[in-house]
């Protein structure tokens, strides 16, 4: 086999992809020979599955607290840097907590209005993530409409 | 033991297998369309090993891995139409030998029409569905709610085009802009006064979370509704 | 928990914490941050250059330039792309890091794909591909990382030994995948004779930056 051959077969930009996916492929094989360990103390821990049914109305988000009262018990990562920690995972704006009297199904619905558990991880204690994943959308839309609006301009 | 540890490992295998099959799917492909297709499946494996883990930390770290999948998917497909159609144009204009010409892959560009003419549900039902959305999208508030507006949005415009009512391209490339602007406004809205409130004034944090979930359910609405108003071109 | 600032590498100047995602300052991330925001500034301020491409059996010269609507979107993403260097230099969190990658990958991508070459087009596509895959092992391994060890910081990371090889280099496979392998999709772009500079560079440099953050997050965990 004559390496120049390899080296023009490689250069194709089309190609690479195909290279780079085989070769995630054997290094994700290993994967099966690695024992996967798991640490029990996990931060922001769930209850057991199933635990909270029918025990309370927010099931299975329920992490304690009174909105605008008492935060929520969480365990974050540095709760010296965070001053207002569980408050906004216990907080509840009226309308969903009139529906959360109504039903005892609320922790299932996508009405997570501001202050769901969600919601506090991902404007409060881990925010940055939350503006780099919608910095990521924005670029992506600048690139869409740029090539899609300047498609028809001629040089 | 605990039922999360324990169905960690098998969770882990079943990614790590969904990954390894695709990523050889993508290995022997050699259309680019369905090339683009099989990274969706990649990313299906990787929220897989994200959630194994199974607390809220996990869950909080799925909507980023889905959006930057989402996103990437986005501009990659416009990439691929637009070069598609270059490719078609170039084909036809010069044929000619040209320099780098092993560069490019032989691949013919095919061009769908599908007809519209036949679904009831694009002339009657698109208004009444998007209305609906749109009001339940702004109830959510939040990033669901802005992904629920959006949809309406995108199902009536991309319906309106599909019948021929669509705009052209001449007439919303000003409203198109005004509207991406006023997304980036929001965008940066959120940052300034909400994620940097929480950390220089914590004790009005109600009002920060507020103007946070309602920027953001803007932002996502206006952006994402955009692409509906595409005129499908014949 | 306190702060565990002993086990970084260099001297340690100081931290900027939002939540759990700590940004810290050391030696080597500041030389990097300082590094980046300076050609992003070189960047901001220089103008393309203009290319004049003669014809082989052929009269006339011809002359590729930038165009102004060309420029303007070229230029906002690599002022992004630079942006987003400088601050992954900072930061003290694996999956936050990640993201930063995910960022300056659509950025590049985004510097590519402006030029109206189908060859560009081409590379840029196939970029695109590459950085989609490759979110499986960069996300991947820092779940795997979070699973086996409970916490997502580096300073936490490095305090004790976890015995982390094989997600580590699960990680620096997603990461050469996402930005590292760049370049040579940029290279590709420039031997289409796309006029490129300053832009092109940003990606070359994003690209070196990151790789050597990398080698230092993963020399830090252990």
């Amino acid at each position: 086999m004559n390496i120049g051959k390899i080296w023009n077969y490689i250069s194709k930009p089309e190609v690479v992809p195909r290279l780079f996916a085989a070769f995630l492929c054997l290094i994700l094989a290993i994967e099966f020979f690695v024992p996967t360990t798991y640490y029990g103390d996990q931060l922001y821990p769930k209850d057991t599955p199933q635990g909270q049914i029918f025990k309370s109305n927010l099931a299975p988000y329920d992490r304690g607290g009174i909105p605008l009262i008492k935060p929520a018990d969480i365990k974050t990562q540095y709760p010296q840097f965070e001053p207002i920690k569980g408050k906004i995972t216990a907080y509840l704006t009226p309308l969903s907590l009139w529906l959360s009297e109504k039903t005892p199904y609320f922790g299932t619905t996508i009405v997570s209005t501001p202050g769901g558990i969600l919601d506090e991880i991902l404007y409060y204690t881990r925010g940055m993530d939350t503006i780099l994943e919608s910095l990521t959308l924005l670029v992506s839309f600048m690139i869409f409409s740029w090539i899609y609006l300047n498609r028809d301009r001629v040089e | 033991m605990d039922i999360v540890s324990y169905m960690f490992s098998k969770s882990i295998f079943v990614g790590i297998v969904v990954g390894i099959l695709s990523l050889y799917a993508i290995s022997r492909q050699k259309s680019d369309l369905h090339t683009l297709l099989l990274t969706d499946l990649v990313e299906c494996a990787m929220l897989v090993i994200i959630a194994a883990i199974g607390t809220d930390l996990a869950e909080a770290l799925i909507l980023p891995g889905l959006v930057v999948g989402l996103a990437e998917f986005l501009a990659v497909s416009e990439i691929l139409v637009y070069r598609n159609e270059m490719r078609k144009s170039n084909l036809s204009n010069n044929k000619k030998l040209r320099l780098f010409e092993e560069f490019l892959a032989k691949e013919e560009v095919y061009v769908n029409s599908v007809n519209f003419n036949k679904m009831e549900i694009i002339y009657s039902a698109p208004k009444f569905i998007g209305f609906i959305l749109v009001l339940y999208g702004a109830f959510l508030t939040g990033f669901t709610g802005g992904a629920i507006m959006a949809s309406g949005l995108l199902f009536y415009l991309l319906s309106q085009g599909a019948i021929g009512n669509g705009v052209s391209l001449k007439d919303i490339k000003h409203s198109w802009e005004a509207i991406s602007g006023f997304s980036g406004i929001m965008w940066a809205f959120w940052i300034l006064l909400g994620f940097a409130g929480f950390f220089l004034f914590p004790e009005h944090y109600l009002f920060f979370l507020l103007i946070a979930g309602c920027a953001l359910a803007l932002k996502v609405g206006s952006k994402l509704g955009l692409i509906g108003s595409l005129r499908i071109r014949s | 928990m306190s702060l565990n600032i002993d086990s970084i590498a260099g001297a340690f100047y100081g931290y900027v914490p939002f939540g759990d995602i700590v940004f810290y300052f050391t030696e080597f991330s500041l030389i990097g941050f300082i590094i980046a925001l300076f050609f992003t500034l070189v960047v901001y301020l220089t103008k393309p250059e203009k290319q004049l491409e003669s014809q082989i059996g052929d009269f006339g010269d011809k002359l590729n330039y930038v165009s102004l609507e060309e420029l303007k979107i070229r230029r906002l993403m690599a002022i992004i792309c630079g942006i987003c260097t400088a601050f992954a230099m900072l930061t003290g969190d694996l999956f936050d890091y990640a993201l930063f990658l995910a960022v300056i990958g659509i950025a590049n991508m985004g510097i590519v794909s402006a030029v109206k070459k189908e060859g560009v087009l081409s590379a840029a596509f196939y970029y695109g591909i590459i950085a989609m895959i490759s979110t499986l092992p960069l996300f991947g391994a820092s779940a795997l990382i979070l699973a086996k060890t409970g916490t997502l910081s580096i300073l936490e990371l490095a305090k004790n030994s976890h015995d982390l090889l094989f997600q580590k280099i699960i990680y620096a496979v997603g990461m050469v995948g996402e930005t590292g392998i760049a370049p040579f999709y940029a290279a590709k772009a420039e031997m289409f004779r796309a006029p490129g500079a300053p832009y092109i560079l940003m990606i070359h440099l994003s690209s070196l930056l990151i790789i050597v953050r990398t080698v230092e997050i993963m020399l830090n965990i252990h």
